[in-house]
């Protein structure tokens, strides 16, 4: 049993492209009294570069358990002690998972996002604020489209049918359950500007609460 | 309606607070807090529909208090001290509340995301009362849908309760017949014939009044079974006597041949609803099934439809399951890559419905060497059932 650290946590979830990037981002250029550090769990896939690229472009990677979840765990308990830690980088070409660039130490508000955010109960028991990011599926889709066509490459064909194949199920059976287990249920469809004031005050008043 | 029954008054109510309230605290004595994260009334009492026996005019706990206990993360020799404790609290508490007291084994609040829908976690979820810690922690478990319970559940549940009716029938023919076995487990083999017909049809609620208001609307359910002794309700009305015997039962003496009879008509029925949900599983494996010959259909499936299509993983854990449990006698590949269920679904028929059998093909599939009675596979199989079912 992990015992109760010094740094807060808070967890981000939500659907593909329901806005967890920027609420977390919008949340970190907020808190700007605190060392704020912002992690995706996208970094901590499971390294398949032993597969062959077609056996690895098989691999569903909307399923919880496509996650290293140890190691994410484990990399979250040491930033949350204070401990210096390196953020593993995901290469979603080569599928594969390197020693990362990014270091990370001494922070005091680890903000970890990703759409499974709320699903493992480890996390959820250690997080301090729990934030679901509701966005209709029609809006996510259309945003998904746009962004994997303008930076990822792919055509619409191969994103719808990943949509349909995968994402959506996944939402359906992970993510959209996971949501029960937020503190808070924020509309990714508007501005976060009173919302961001208000989990600024929280974090503030739990950073300096004495455990 | 009260907290824990329908029937049971705010005294009754009281009585079972107090005894939770010591089970708390017992258990609580043995757990670092920081271990237990739960601890869950479940079954009856926990839905709210628990039976309440009334005796001498008073009040009195009928089923067994069912609790679940939901650890941290524990090593292996924490969790096998803790589950040694448990079973020695469940000893002194039922005897010390003249009730039985039983424990689940302990299961970690991380496995509850990936629990598969069987019917014990469904109805866990969907009624249970928490005793300590977070009230709110099966929400872990995924979001199930009633009309999604498998029908293998089903199949499971007749197993079970096929061998409560058999053991009933052999209580019955002893010198000193438990009656109040005898009715529990025949009252509770019918209400696994509802239950499994619901399951099938995809109307499982986890509530008994709402499953009994189903099958209030829905009488046809038995038609798909078919009549026994002429009788096209026999099951309807059985099912919604069971079903108040569990809200408030009775311990009235039984006359033998009455029940005689009972258990005839009910494993008559039991065995014409057994073959046709193992046909309804068959066919969503495309097998096809001889309506005249059900129990070799039966045989067949199981043996060569049924196949093993789990992961190397889960074949691995079958087979240590059956090396620990069988030491390798009778070793087929078939047999031990199998859980050792499977041994249990295959024999059930020949000792609940005397199917015709080889019995030296029972004792095989047992991995039973040297028996020389039918008791001794009887003895066999429910050593197997105690602990795989």
């Amino acid at each position: 049993m992990a015992s109760k650290p010094h740094a807060r946590l808070v967890l981000i979830s939500g659907g593909t492209c329901s806005g967890k990037t920027t609420m977390a981002k919008a949340i970190g250029k907020r808190m700007q009294e605190l060392k704020t550090v912002i992690l995706s769990h996208d970094n901590y896939y499971k390294d398949l570069s032993h597969l062959s690229q077609t056996e690895a472009n098989k691999t569903n990677f909307d399923h919880p358990d496509s996650i290293e979840f140890p190691y994410l765990y484990q990399d979250v308990l040491s930033i949350l002690k204070g401990e210096t830690v390196n953020i593993p980088d995901y290469d979603f070409v080569t599928h594969k998972r390197s020693e990362g660039k990014m270091c990370v130490a001494g922070a005091e508000v680890l903000i970890l996002e990703g759409i499974f955010a709320l699903y493992y109960p480890e996390l959820v028991e250690l997080a301090d604020l729990k934030i679901f990011v509701d966005t209709d599926a029609d809006l996510r889709l259309a945003r998904r489209i746009y962004r994997d066509i303008r930076d990822r490459g792919f055509n619409i064909d191969s994103v719808i049918e990943q949509y349909v194949d995968t994402v959506r199920p996944s939402h359906m059976a992970f993510i959209e359950p996971s949501k029960k287990n937020a503190d808070v249920i924020i509309s990714g469809e508007r501005e976060f500007d009173k919302v961001l004031y208000l989990l600024n005050g929280f974090l503030l008043y739990e950073s300096r609460r004495v455990l | 309606m009260g907290k824990y029954s329908i029937h049971g008054s705010d005294a009754f109510d009281s009585k079972i607070d107090a005894i939770l309230e010591d089970i708390r605290t017992r258990v609580l004595d043995i757990f670092p807090q920081d271990k237990l994260k739960a601890l869950i009334l479940s079954g009856g009492y926990g839905r709210g529909e628990g039976g309440v026996l009334i005796r001498d005019g008073q009040e009195e706990l009928y089923n067994d208090l069912d609790l679940f206990v939901i650890t941290g993360k524990l090593k292996r020799k924490t969790c096998q001290f803790l589950t040694r404790q448990l079973t020695a609290l469940h000893h002194e508490l039922s005897e010390k509340h003249g009730i039985d007291v039983d424990f689940s084994p302990l299961q970690a609040y991380t496995v509850l995301p990936k629990a598969e829908q069987w019917l014990v976690w469904y109805d866990l979820k969907m009624g249970h009362k928490v005793l300590f810690g977070n009230p709110r922690i099966l929400s872990y478990l995924p979001d199930w849908k009633a009309e999604e319970l498998p029908l293998m559940e089903a199949l499971k549940l007749l197993l079970n309760r096929g061998v409560g009716l058999k053991l009933a029938e052999t209580n019955l023919k002893s010198d000193k017949p438990d009656h109040d076995f005898i009715r529990r487990n025949i009252h509770k083999a019918i209400q696994a014939l509802g239950d499994s017909l619901l399951i099938a049809n995809g109307l499982y609620r986890c509530s008994n009044l709402e499953r009994m208001e189903i099958w209030q609307s829905r009488k046809d359910l038995t038609s798909q079974i078919g009549p026994i002794s002429n009788d096209d309700n026999w099951l309807y009305n059985q099912y919604i006597t069971s079903m108040e015997f569990k809200l408030k039962p009775c311990i009235e003496t039984l006359e033998r041949d009455a029940t005689t009879k009972w258990i005839k008509e009910t494993r008559a029925m039991f065995k014409q609803t057994y073959y046709f949900l193992w046909k309804q599983q068959a066919s969503a494996h495309k097998y096809t099934w001889q309506e005249n010959t059900p129990y070799q259909s039966y045989l067949q499936y199981l043996s060569k439809s049924f196949r093993v299509t789990d992961s190397i993983h889960i074949m691995l854990r079958n087979l240590l399951h059956n090396l620990k449990f069988f030491k390798g006698t009778c070793f087929s590949p078939d047999l031990y890559l199998r859980y050792p269920r499977y041994r249990l679904f295959y024999t059930l028929p020949y000792f609940l419905f005397d199917e015709e059998g080889d019995v030296r093909n029972i004792g095989f599939i047992l991995s039973l060497q040297g028996f020389t009675s039918l008791r001794d596979l009887w003895e066999r199989f429910l050593k197997i059932w105690y602990v795989y079912n």
